[in-house]
């Protein structure tokens, strides 16, 4: 099977929600060597949950469809992911080729309702990102020592319910406390959240779906790394001047 | 679960809750009207009868000065409150928004409120009893004191050995016991007792046959109240209107997160709906010349929610997981301290709960169901934002709760409304032609004194679609090949079925009624939204009774009974809410609905106190399970989001009637 051909029939498995022909695809691909995992990853999987995503957008597909490419994703995430991590870490290391975003991502204290959130994840993670995903009823302080500990730019929160609310509110201002807002951008979402909430509290977008979740945290990873890239330069300036 | 903010809105009516965005310049009376707000008129707009009196809230500096008419027909206190003719205003250009509140004086109760429930049928045993007394006068050789006198025949005559006589019934004693009888005659009074161990009142002469009690269903949208005769256990008035709690949210959770700001925040709350409870007591009281202190006692059932608000219990953690509940048995409170306009010694009892999302509603509809007793295997569901479920018999019962949201009561959905006059209550389509129907809900009036309907301009074309509609949606669109069993619209139908349609945000949508044939000459339609909405909220239903069959180990075929609780279940067609299956697939003959079953447990509870110990069994003995949390929560929930079902063998026969209409 050509290289091609192959990708794009992981990418139609997945999008299709066929966990079985998914992970089938992808054992055969690494074990017959056809496609390196990471391409597997990025140009199979990640392709094909683009495509679910554009179904959704569409109207095509809801809630069940998606969930069953979730499925299949994670399935084959199982297989590809020990065999791409070290070396992930090994070209991060050495400085080579721009290095993943990481989120945190997790449902908020006092709401057990996760079903969007896990839609997500497995979207970020589709389209290349590093999640640490916190799972429900998240305590606001795991939330920031996570993303601090594992170095993440974007913290995702996620709550269907209306009293949950002010567990987000609580990220931003334990943020601002910290002195880490802007070094962390945040992200919420779910049944409970709007628009008008994020700017409220502040947070530094909001998404409807999981869709425009990930092009959001697109911009929110850029923007961090870029802010970030010039404090360096600012202190290397400063350093030189010294 | 937040609802479109208000903020988009720029005119609001409460308590209904119906808001709208208007041209700048439209009558505040058009608005109404078009919103379907219930508003009161003669004269239908011309500002000569004075009955459509609104107070506003917010916006009443942009308001033009008051026009002759609404300076004869307002008082000058209403004048300082605000009040305003709504045909005699309009919508000033540039404010953000009006906020109106439309009084209750203004209303003709012309929501469809549900107060009806099953009859009662249970032994007459109320917590409380008149007995009649009369007493030989102290003499110098009997001069026992006036309390140990009344304690003594109360033995002797009715066999009561612990009788309490509190601090506040002893203050008047000595004059009330020679208030009958003369100061030289004997002592002729009635004894109040509650419970069999308290004296709540003694009253002179025999008043033995003036006892009544208050039964209120607090629901979180109506309350409906029932004024009994503790004699007879008859109901002898029935009151019901919106909860005065919307303004603070239309949702439970909405309201909770107002009231957990702070404790004067929670006593606002509280009073609303206590404000509420008395008005309807007055009224009720009006109507039948009974007098408020002539009712002893007031029985409350709500969900937990409503319980919290209306005891006034610290309500911020019930409303975060684990959702732990402050209070769970049965909550006896003074009448007086929660400003409930009763006799100022008797009480107010709030049934039991069994948890956070399943309240006390729930464990009066397993009473009317009496799972304690039963042999049958009964399903019973309780349909709303909240939908709570139980299933068993008297040999266990489990129940479960799932946060089904509002989009059966029309929130949520572009078109959609409450049930009131103009709303389209029910649906049909020819599954071949596609042919579509429609019934308008028209003529519901209020029963009440203040109703003056007969002048009224009836709207008979309508302006949204209502919950009983709603669930008409999904069914008769699948059988019709307008939406896939998945939910999608059938893009074939575009171009080729003139409702079908493409709209500015490239949605598709399916045309209920043409701008012609409404009230507000827009179209009414169904988007792809609205249907995604309506599958999350019917598969949320359907997910809670399959858990509670998991867990029990039944299947379809061993459900005897399917009950359906609720106002809402009263006006849906049972076989449309099946074949979209919102609930498993039982014969049409086993479905039946019991009504407002948490007003008809209220009447219970309040003359029956073996149904009161029943309930407090029931909130130990059902057992609950978080469907949210529950391991195959994630593999039954989004198959139940397709119609009828992905697993179609849980859908024999609406699955073969799909298949011979060719639609799977």
């Amino acid at each position: 099977m050509e290289k091609e051909e192959y990708l794009k029939a992981v990418a139609e498995a997945l999008c299709a929600g066929d966990k079985e022909k998914t992970v089938e695809l992808v054992k055969k691909g690494v074990d017959e060597k056809i496609a390196h995992p990471l391409e597997i990853l990025k140009d199979g999987l990640g392709v094909g949950m683009t495509m679910a995503g554009d179904k959704y957008e569409a109207g095509e597909y809801f809630v069940p469809e998606m969930l069953m490419c979730v499925d299949a994703m994670d399935a084959a995430m199982e297989i590809v992911m020990p065999l791409i991590e070290q070396e992930l870490r090994e070209k991060e290391k050495a400085g080579e080729g721009a290095p993943r975003g990481k989120v945190v991502i997790g449902v908020v204290e006092g709401d057990i309702h996760d079903i969007g959130k896990t839609i997500v994840a497995s979207m970020l993670r589709a389209a290349g990102f590093e999640v640490i995903d916190l799972g429900r009823d998240v305590p606001i302080d795991e939330f920031i020592e996570t993303a601090v500990r594992e170095g993440a730019q974007v913290i995702a929160a996620s709550t269907l319910m209306t009293p949950t609310l002010e567990g987000m509110e609580e990220i931003e201002e334990k943020l601002k406390e910290k002195g880490l807002k802007g070094k962390i951008k945040t992200i919420i979402g779910g049944g409970a959240t709007s628009r008008e909430f994020a700017d409220e509290i502040g947070a530094d977008a909001w998404a409807a779906d999981a869709v425009e979740g990930v092009d959001a945290v697109k911009r929110l990873v850029e923007e961090v790394k870029m802010a970030m890239a010039e404090i360096e330069k600012r202190m290397e300036a400063e350093k030189k001047e010294e | 679960m937040a609802g479109r903010r208000l903020e988009e809105y720029n005119i609001v009516f409460f308590p209904s809750g119906l808001r709208g965005t208007f041209e700048p310049g439209t009558s505040i009376f058009e608005a109404a009207t078009k919103l379907g707000v219930d508003l009161a008129t003669i004269c239908g707009g011309q500002g000569e009868c004075g009955k459509c009196k609104v107070i506003i809230e917010e916006g009443a500096e942009a308001l033009g000065p008051l026009t002759p008419s609404e300076e004869a027909h307002l008082t000058e206190e209403e004048k300082r409150q605000n009040y305003r003719l709504a045909c005699m205003i309009s919508l000033p250009e540039g404010v953000k928004r009006l906020v109106i509140r439309v009084p209750e004086t203004s209303r003709l109760g012309a929501q469809r409120l549900q107060t009806e429930g099953l009859e009662v049928d249970v032994k007459l045993d109320p917590a409380v009893r008149k007995y009649h007394l009369i007493m030989k006068r102290g003499t110098l050789e009997d001069d026992r004191a006036d309390e140990i006198r009344l304690l003594d025949y109360m033995r002797d005559l009715y066999g009561f050995e612990d009788l309490e006589i509190p601090w506040e019934v002893a203050t008047t004693l000595p004059m009330i016991l020679r208030e009958k009888g003369g100061t030289r005659g004997d002592f002729d009074v009635t004894v109040v007792v509650y419970d069999d161990k308290k004296v709540i009142a003694v009253e002179p002469g025999d008043t033995t046959d003036r006892c009544y009690g208050l039964a209120v269903d607090i629901g979180s949208t109506k309350l409906a109240g029932f004024l009994m005769d503790l004699n007879t256990g008859k109901v002898v008035a029935v009151s019901s209107r919106m909860n005065p709690q919307i303004p603070y949210g239309e949702d439970v959770l909405s309201r909770i997160t107002y009231a957990k700001r702070s404790l004067e925040a929670l006593k606002t709350v509280q009073q609303a709906v206590i404000n509420g409870i008395n008005d309807m007591i007055l009224e009720m009281c009006e109507l039948t010349g009974i007098k408020p202190e002539e009712i002893y006692e007031g029985v409350f059932v709500g969900n937990t929610a409503m319980q919290h608000l209306f005891l006034g219990v610290w309500p911020k953690f019930v409303s975060l997981a684990p959702y732990p509940a402050g209070v769970k048995r049965p909550m006896r409170a003074p009448a007086d301290k929660l400003g409930l306009k009763i006799h100022p010694n008797g009480y107010a009892w709030f049934a039991p709960i069994i948890r956070g999302f399943v309240g006390a509603d729930q464990v009066a509809a397993e009473l009317v169901v009496n799972y304690l007793e039963i042999e049958n295997m009964v399903l019973e569901l309780d349909i709303g934002t909240n939908t709570e479920i139980t299933l068993g018999n008297r040999h266990g019962a489990y129940c479960v709760s799932c946060a089904s949201g509002p989009a059966f009561e029309g929130m949520m959905i572009s078109c959609g409304m409450r049930a009131a006059n103009g709303a389209i209550e029910r649906i049909r389509i020819d599954p071949e032609t596609r042919e579509l129907e429609y019934k308008v809900i028209t003529g519901i009036w209020a029963r009440g004194v203040r109703s003056c309907s007969k002048y009224r301009r009836t709207i008979t074309k309508p302006i949204g679609i209502c919950g009983s509609a709603l669930c008409d949606v999904l069914p008769e669109f699948v059988k019709a090949g307008i939406i896939h069993t998945n939910g999608q619209f059938n893009k074939e139908l575009l171009g080729v079925d003139p409702r079908m349609r493409k709209r500015p945000d490239g949605q598709l949508e399916y045309v209920i009624a043409w701008a012609h044939e409404t009230a507000h000459g827009k179209d009414i339609t169904i988007t792809q939204n609205d249907i995604r909405e309506l599958q999350k909220a019917k598969a949320a239903m359907f997910t809670g009774s399959y858990l509670l069959m998991k867990e029990m180990g039944v299947t379809t075929d061993d459900i005897d009974e399917l009950v359906i609780a609720g106002a809402f279940g009263s006006y849906i067609d049972p076989a449309s809410a099946r074949t979209m299956g919102m609930y498993p697939e039982v014969p049409l003959e086993k479905i039946r609905t019991i009504g407002n079953a948490a007003g008809t447990g209220a009447r219970m509870a309040l003359i029956s106190r073996e149904a009161r110990k029943k309930m407090e069994k029931l909130s130990n003995w059902v057992k609950f399970i978080e469907a949210a949390i529950h391991p195959d929560f994630m593999k039954v929930y989004p198959e139940a989001m397709y119609i009828p079902n992905k697993n179609l063998d849980l859908f024999p026969e609406t699955a073969a009637m799909l298949k011979e209409l060719g639609r799977i």
